[in-house]
C-alpha cells in the first residue's frame, strides 16, 4: 500500500468528515424546525445568518493561529475593545463614513494583535499564556477606554446597523463580508505558497526555523490577522446588537470560536486544517445555539451542549486517527516485504 | 502541557554552573511583585497594613489558593485543567441542592467532596483513558460542567445554611489572641501536604518525570496512567473543598459561583515558577504567586481600581513573569558564550 | 579542487575545548568521511563546516571566500546541505510541497517560480535519485527511507555544493543502504562533496574517498580509504589497540527465565515463541523494520498484545509494572526519547524503576536513592561530576550507560536491550558488552535485538532471526556468519 494510496484514503475521509458535519447541520435543522415552526421563520433565519457570520469572521482566524500551533484566548476581548472603540468614535463624530469606522474597528484589532505576536513570536511566550494575559488586559483596557459608559443604540448610526440586516439582493453586508473572509481563506490557504508555510509552521516548527521560513514574522503576521478579523467581527456586533457593554461585550466569544475549529476538523496540536471544515462547524454551533434557544430549551442548556458537542467531535476524531494509524502500521509492515 | 497542543520546550539541556542560585530564580518574579504591591498599597493608603483586615478578607484567595494547588500538580505532569471552577460550581450546587433536600450540613459538604473528585475523574477517564488532548478536553468540560451547575440550580439560590457552617472565614483559630484566620490555617495546611507529596513521595517524583518525558518515565517503571489521573482527581477534590469553603464564606450558592477563576489559578501557578509545559515547578513557588496577587489585588481595590481593570493588571503581571525571567537567561546565554574565548 | 578550508579552527563550549587548531580540506567531488568517538568533536566541526556556529579561533574557506556563521538559511544559499538522521520534513505537507516550500518567487536565475510546474519539477528530482516516491503523498505516510530522499531533493533543489549527512543509516534496510550510497556516488561524481558522519565502520570504509579520525578534539590523521583498514581507523579513534572479542564463555545453561509462546501483536509482528535461560545472551537479528523492537516492548508490556503468552520466572505478565517487578528491565533503541529522561537529573533516571524498592510506603528515602545511584555510577564508570547532573549533559556513551544502569540496581534477572550500542564510542562500546556479559554469567540472561552485525555476531551466544514480523530460524553463535543471518533475515536462498 503505497503512500500515495493512503494519502488519498485520507484526504477522502477528511471529506466524508466534512460531509458528515454538513449532514449534522441539516439534521439539526430539520428537528429544530419541527420542534418549533418558528425556527424557520425569515426573522430567525437572518438572525442565525447573522450570528454565525460574525463568528465565521472569527473562527476563519483563530483556525489559521491554531494551524500554527498555537492559540488565541483573547478573541473576545478583542472584539469588545474594537467594538468600543469604534462605537465611541461613532458616537463622537456621528458624521464619520460606515467604512471608516469598520477600518477603525479592523485597526483597533490589529494592534491588539500585534501585542500578541509579539509576546507569543518575538518573547516567545507560550500562546497560551499570552493570550490569557491578553484576554484580561483588553477587557480591562475596554473598561478605561470607556470610562465604564456603554454604547448605545441612539448613538450607533442607522447605516451602520442596517449592515446586519440589509445588503445588496437581500443579502446583509454582514454576510457578505464573512464571505469574502472565507473566500480569501480559501485561497490563501489552498492556492499560495505562503499559506502552505502556516502549515508548514505549525507541522514541524524546528524544521521551519531550518528550512529558513519567515516564523517569526508568520507568527506575528497571523495574530495581527486574527486581530483585524477580531476588530472587524467587532463591528459587526455593533451593526447587530446596537450596545456595547463595557462588562460583557465580546465575554465568552472564545470557546464558541474553538469549538467551531474544533469541530470544523482542525488539529489542536497544528499542521492541518480546511476553511470549508471549519465554515461547516461554525455552522454548526451557531444553529445548534440558536435552536436550542428556540425550542425552548433553557439557556442553560447551551453550555453544556456546548461542552458535549466538542467532546463528540474531538473522540470521534480521535477513533478515525488510531484507525488510520492502525493502518499506516500495516503498511509499513508490508513494505519491508 | 507536554502532552499538549502548543510548541515544545526546546530539549537543550543547559550548562549547569550555577544551579545553587537557580534555586531561587523561579521566585524572584513573584517576590517582587508581592514588594512592589505592597509598597504601592501603603502609598495609596494607611489601612493598607491594617493586618487583620487583611486576613480576615483573605477567604476567597484561599479558595484560589487551593485551585491553583491541584492545579500546579496537572500542570507539572505536563497536563492542564480548565474546568476548575466549573467542577467548583457542580460541586457547590450539589451541595446545595442536598441541603434543601434534607440532608445534614456535614454529609452535604462530602458530597461536594465527591462531586469534585468525580468531575476531575470524569476529566482523567477523557484524558488519560481515552487519551485526548487536555486542552480541549477541560476547554469542554469548563462548559459542560458549568452547564450541568446552571442546570441543576436554575436562577435559583441556595441561602438555608445553617448558622454554624457560615462565615468559616470569619473563625480564627487562636481566638482573639491573634487573628488567624481559618482558611489560611486550612490552606497551609494543604500546602504543606502538597509541598509534601510532591517533593517527598513516589507520586510526586512521578508527576515531575511524566511531566518532563512522559514516554520516558513509562518506559522507566513510572505509571503514568496512574500519575495523571490522580492529579486530575486530587484538583476536583480540592475544588470540591474550595466549593464548600466558598458557600460557607458567602452564605449562599448560585450557579455563576467561581466563574472565571480558573484563569487566575492558572495565572498563579505559572507566575510560581511552573512551567506550562510540565517537568519543573514548586508548591512554594504556588504559595508565594497567591501572595503576590493577593497583594496586587487589596493594593488596587483600595486605591478603587475597578475589578475588569484588576484582572487587567494580573494580566500584566503573569506576562512580565515569564517574559523577563526568559530574557535575562537568553542575555546570559549570550553574554557567558562571548566571555570565554 | 578545494572547496572547503579549515584553518586551525578551534572552540570552546564554556572551558572545555571542543576542536583544537583542526586543519581540514574538503575537496570537490568526493565523500569525506568523518570518525570519532562520542566527544571527539565531529558534530561540533560539522556545525562550523556547516556555518552554524563560528570558530572561536581560526578560520573556515569555503569556495575561497571566508564565511561567517549565519543561519541554516544563509548556509542553504551558499549551496551547504545538511542532512540529519531523523529527516526534517513537514509530516503534514506532500512530498512535493515540502521540497519547495522555502522558495522565493524569484529564483536565482531570474526567473518567476511557477506552482502549476511544481509537481513536475519534483518528479525530476526525485527520479534523479532514483527514487520512486510520489509528489503528491503526504510526508506523514512515507518510510524513513523515502523521507531521507525527499530530504536530499530538497537540498538539491538549490545549487548543492557541499552535502552533510549525519548517521543516514541508522535506520535504514541494507537495500535502502545501497541506493543511498548510490545517490551519493552519484552526486560525487557530478561534482557535489559529501560529508558523511558515522560509527559502523564497514560502511565508512565501502563509501568513502578519504577519512579523517578525530580524537579529543584534534584530527589524528586523513587517510585514503584504500591505505587503510578497520582496525587501523579503530586504534587511530581510540589512540590504543583493543580486543574487539568478547569472550563468550560456554555459558552453563540454567533454567528458562523467560519464555514467549505465540505472541503476536495487531501489526509488526506474530506468532513468536521464544526461551531465554539463566546464563545466555540470546541475540535478535533481521532487517530494520522487521518488528523486533515493537516485539520487545511488547514482552516488556509496554504494547499491547492481540495473542500469546509471556511468562517471567513462570508467573504470566502483562503490563510494564508486573514485568519490573518480576525481574525484568528494557534499554530501549531511542534513549533520547524512551530511554531516558533528558531534562531530568542522573539520579532521578536511575531511581525511577527502583522506587518502590527505595521508598517506604510511597515516601522517598534520598539517602538510599543516591547511594543506588553512586553505586551505579562508579560500577559503570559513568562520567558524571554529580549525579544531580541533568542526564541531557551526558555524552551518548554515558548516557546508554545510565539507561542500563537504572536497571541494575534492583536484582533483575533478565535485561531485554534494544540496539545497546547505537550511537555509542568504541570504548563504550566494549565495556557494555563485558557489562551484559557479566551480567547473563552471574546467573541472569540477556535479549538483545542488534543490527550491528559484528556486535550480533560477538556478543550473543545464540541469535534468532526475524523477518518481515516472525522468526525464521535460529544459529548458534558457533556457526554464526553474517551470510547466514542475512540470509535468515532476507529470506534471500543461498
Amino acid at each position: 500500500m503505497n503512500p500515495l494510496t493512503v494519502t488519498s484514503t485520507w484526504r477522502s475521509l477528511g471529506r466524508l468528515r466534512e460531509a458528515g458535519i454538513a449532514g449534522v447541520v441539516v439534521l439539526l435543522i430539520v428537528i429544530f424546525g419541527s420542534l418549533n415552526p418558528l425556527f424557520l421563520d425569515r426573522d430567525n433565519l437572518s438572525s442565525i445568518v447573522v450570528s454565525v457570520g460574525i463568528l465565521m469572521i472569527l473562527a476563519i482566524g483563530q483556525m489559521l493561529v491554531i494551524i500554527t500551533r498555537n492559540i488565541d484566548l483573547s478573541v473576545g476581548s478583542v472584539l469588545g475593545l474594537s467594538a468600543m472603540v469604534m462605537g465611541m468614535v461613532g458616537r463622537e463624530l456621528p458624521e464619520m463614513p460606515t467604512y471608516l469606522l469598520i477600518l477603525i474597528a479592523m485597526l483597533v484589532g490589529a494592534l491588539a494583535g500585534a501585542v500578541n505576536g509579539i509576546l507569543v513570536a518575538v518573547a516567545r511566550v507560550p500562546s497560551i499564556i499570552a493570550t490569557l494575559g491578553t484576554l484580561a488586559i483588553f477587557r480591562g483596557l475596554t473598561f478605561l477606554v470607556s470610562n465604564n459608559v456603554q454604547v448605545d443604540p441612539e448613538d450607533v448610526a442607522d447605516e451602520m446597523q442596517d449592515l446586519a440586516s440589509s445588503g445588496p439582493l437581500g443579502i446583509p453586508w454582514l454576510v457578505i463580508f464573512a464571505a469574502i473572509v472565507v473566500v480569501l481563506a480559501w485561497w490563501f490557504t489552498t492556492r499560495t505558497m505562503s499559506g502552505k508555510r502556516l502549515y508548514a509552521i505549525g507541522s514541524n516548527p524546528e524544521a521551519a526555523e531550518m528550512r529558513g521560513l519567515n516564523v517569526l514574522g508568520m507568527t506575528f503576521g497571523v495574530f495581527v490577522l486574527m486581530g483585524a478579523l477580531a476588530g472587524l467581527g467587532g463591528a459587526m456586533y455593533v451593526a447587530r446588537f446596537a450596545t456595547v457593554n463595557p462588562a460583557d461585550a465580546g465575554l465568552g466569544f472564545e470557546l464558541a470560536v474553538i469549538s467551531a475549529v474544533v469541530i470544523g476538523g482542525t488539529n489542536i496540536f497544528g499542521g492541518s486544517g480546511t476553511v470549508i471544515g471549519t465554515v461547516l462547524g461554525t455552522m454548526l454551533v451557531g444553529i445548534l445555539s440558536n435552536g436550542l434557544t428556540v425550542v425552548g430549551v433553557s439557556g442553560f442548556w447551551q453550555r453544556f451542549a456546548s461542552g458535549a458537542i466538542i467532546l463528540i467531535a474531538i473522540i470521534a476524531d480521535s477513533f478515525v486517527r488510531k484507525r488510520i494509524e492502525r493502518r499506516q502500521s500495516n503498511q509499513t509492515m508490508a513494505r519491508v516485504r | 502541557m507536554s502532552n499538549d497542543a502548543k510548541p515544545h520546550e526546546p530539549q537543550t539541556v543547559p550548562a549547569s554552573n550555577s544551579r545553587r542560585s537557580a534555586v531561587l530564580v523561579p521566585y524572584l518574579p513573584s517576590i517582587a511583585i508581592f514588594v512592589v504591591a505592597v509598597i504601592y498599597g501603603t502609598v495609596s493608603s494607611p489601612y493598607f497594613l491594617n493586618f487583620s483586615a487583611i486576613l480576615v478578607n483573605s477567604g476567597r484567595y484561599v479558595e484560589i489558593g487551593m485551585l491553583a494547588l491541584g492545579l500546579t500538580l496537572v500542570i507539572i505532569n505536563g497536563d492542564i485543567d480548565l474546568s476548575v471552577a466549573s467542577n467548583l460550581a457542580v460541586s457547590a450546587a450539589t451541595m446545595g441542592l442536598l441541603l434543601e433536600g434534607g440532608v445534614p450540613i456535614q454529609l452535604a459538604a462530602l458530597a461536594a467532596l465527591a462531586v469534585g473528585m468525580g468531575l476531575g475523574a470524569i476529566n482523567a477517564v477523557f484524558i488519560v483513558g481515552m487519551g485526548l488532548p487536555s486542552l480541549v478536553v477541560t476547554l469542554a468540560t469548563l462548559a459542560l460542567y458549568r452547564g450541568l451547575a446552571q442546570i441543576i440550580l436554575g436562577d435559583h439560590a441556595v441561602t438555608a445554611y445553617p448558622e454554624e457552617f457560615i462565615g468559616v472565614d470569619q473563625v480564627s483559630l487562636l481566638g482573639d489572641i491573634a487573628i488567624v484566620p481559618m482558611p489560611l490555617v486550612m490552606l497551609i495546611g494543604f500546602a504543606l501536604l502538597f509541598g509534601f507529596l510532591l517533593s517527598r513521595t513516589n507520586f510526586g517524583i512521578s508527576c515531575y518525570l511524566t511531566g518532563s518525558n512522559q514516554q520516558a518515565a513509562k518506559f522507566s517503571g513510572i505509571r503514568i496512567d496512574r500519575t495523571r489521573a490522580t492529579a486530575f482527581m486530587l484538583t476536583g477534590l480540592m475544588a470540591g473543598a474550595a466549593a464548600v469553603m466558598m458557600t460557607s464564606r458567602l452564605g449562599s450558592t448560585l450557579s455563576n459561583v467561581g466563574l472565571g477563576l480558573e484563569l487566575l489559578a492558572i495565572t498563579v501557578v505559572v507566575l510560581g515558577g511552573t512551567s506550562i509545559f510540565g517537568g519543573r515547578g514548586t508548591v512554594l513557588g504556588t504559595i508565594i504567586a497567591l501572595f503576590a496577587v493577593m497583594a496586587v489585588r487589596e493594593s488596587l481595590v483600595i486605591s478603587n481600581v475597578n475589578g475588569q481593570v484588576q484582572d487587567a493588571l494580573v494580566g500584566v503581571i503573569l506576562i512580565v513573569a515569564i517574559v523577563v525571567p526568559q530574557t535575562v537567561t537568553r542575555f546570559r546565554e549570550r553574554v557567558s558564550t562571548k566571555r570565554l574565548r | 579542487m578545494i572547496l572547503l578550508e579549515c584553518q586551525q579552527v578551534s572552540k570552546w563550549y564554556g572551558t572545555a575545548k571542543v576542536l583544537d587548531e583542526v586543519d581540514l580540506t574538503i575537496e570537490a567531488g568526493e565523500i569525506h568521511a568523518i570518525l570519532g568517538e562520542n566527544g571527539a568533536g565531529k558534530s561540533t566541526l560539522v556545525k562550523i563546516i556547516a556555518g552554524l556556529v563560528s570558530p572561536d579561533r581560526g578560520q573556515v574557506f569555503f569556495d575561497g571566500i571566508q564565511s561567517r556563521a549565519g543561519s541554516v538559511a544563509a548556509a542553504q544559499s551558499l549551496g551547504i546541505a545538511l542532512i540529519h538522521q531523523e529527516p526534517r520534513l513537514f509530516p503534514d505537507l506532500t512530498v512535493m510541497e515540502n521540497i519547495w516550500i522555502d522558495q522565493k518567487l524569484r529564483e536565482s536565475g531570474g526567473r518567476r517560480f511557477r506552482l502549476s510546474k511544481m509537481g513536475d519539477r519534483t518528479e525530476e528530482l526525485l527520479s534523479r535519485l532514483g527514487s520512486l516516491v510520489s509528489p503528491n503523498a503526504r510526508v506523514a505516510f512515507l518510510s524513513v527511507a523515502d523521507q531521507q530522499m525527499v530530504d536530499i531533493a530538497a537540498a538539491l533543489r538549490r545549487d548543492l555544493k557541499l552535502l552533510i549527512v549525519d548517521e543516514p543509516t541508522a535506520s535504514l534496510t541494507p537495500s535502502e543502504v545501497t541506493n543511498l550510497f548510490r545517490v551519493m556516488r552519484g552526486l560525487r561524481d557530478q561534482g557535489v562533496a559529501i560529508i558523511f558522519i558515522g560509527h559502523r565502520l564497514e560502511e565508512i570504509l565501502e563509501i568513502s574517498d578519504r577519512i579523517t579520525v578525530l580524537r579529543d578534539g584534534k584530527l589524528v590523521r586523513t587517510l585514503n580509504q584504500s591505505e587503510t583498514n578497520e582496525d587501523e581507523l579503530i586504534r587511530l579513534m581510540i589512540g590504543r589497540d583493543i580486543d574487539t572479542a568478547v569472550e563468550s564463555a560456554s555459558p552453563q545453561l540454567g533454567e528458562t527465565l523467560l519464555s514467549v509462546s505465540h505472541l503476536s501483536d495487531e501489526a509488526h509482528f506474530s506468532d513468536i515463541s521464544l526461551e531465554l535461560r539463566r546464563g545466555e545472551i540470546l541475540g535478535l537479528g533481521g532487517l530494520v523494520g522487521s518488528g523486533r523492537s515493537e516485539f520487545l516492548e511488547t514482552v516488556f508490556g509496554a504494547r499491547s498484545r492481540t495473542q500469546g503468552q509471556v511468562m517471567l520466572n513462570g508467573k504470566e505478565i502483562f503490563s510494564i509494572h508486573e514485568a519490573i517487578s518480576g525481574g525484568m528491565g528494557l534499554v530501549p533503541e531511542d534513549r533520547g526519547r524512551n530511554g531516558l529522561i533528558l531534562l531530568s537529573s542522573v539520579l532521578n533516571n536511575i531511581s525511577a524503576p527502583n522506587l518502590e524498592i527505595t521508598s517506604w510506603h510511597g515516601v522517598r528515602r534520598p539517602f538510599k536513592e543516591i547511594r543506588n545511584a553512586d553505586e551505579i555510577v562508579s560500577r559503570l564508570r559513568i562520567k558524571v561530576a554529580d549525579v544531580r547532573q541533568l542526564a541531557g549533559e551526558l555524552s551518548g556513551g554515558n548516557q546508554q550507560r545510565v539507561s542500563l544502569g537504572k536497571w541494575l540496581v534492583r536484582d533483575l534477572d533478565v535485561i531485554l536491550v534494544d540496539e545497546p550500542t547505537r550511537g555509542v564510542d568504541i570504548g563504550s562500546k566494549m565495556e557494555i558488552h563485558a557489562l551484559l556479559r557479566k551480567f547473563a554469567d552471574s546467573g541472569k540472561a540477556v535479549l538483545m535485538v542488534s543490527s550491528d552485525m559484528r556486535e550480533l555476531l560477538s556478543v550473543p551466544d545464540r541469535i534468532l532471526v526475524m523477518r518481515e514480523g516472525r522468526l525464521n530460524g535460529e544459529i548458534p553463535s558457533s556457526g554464526a556468519s553474517e551470510e547466514s543471518v542475512m540470509r535468515l533475515a532476507t529470506g534471500v536462498a543461498a
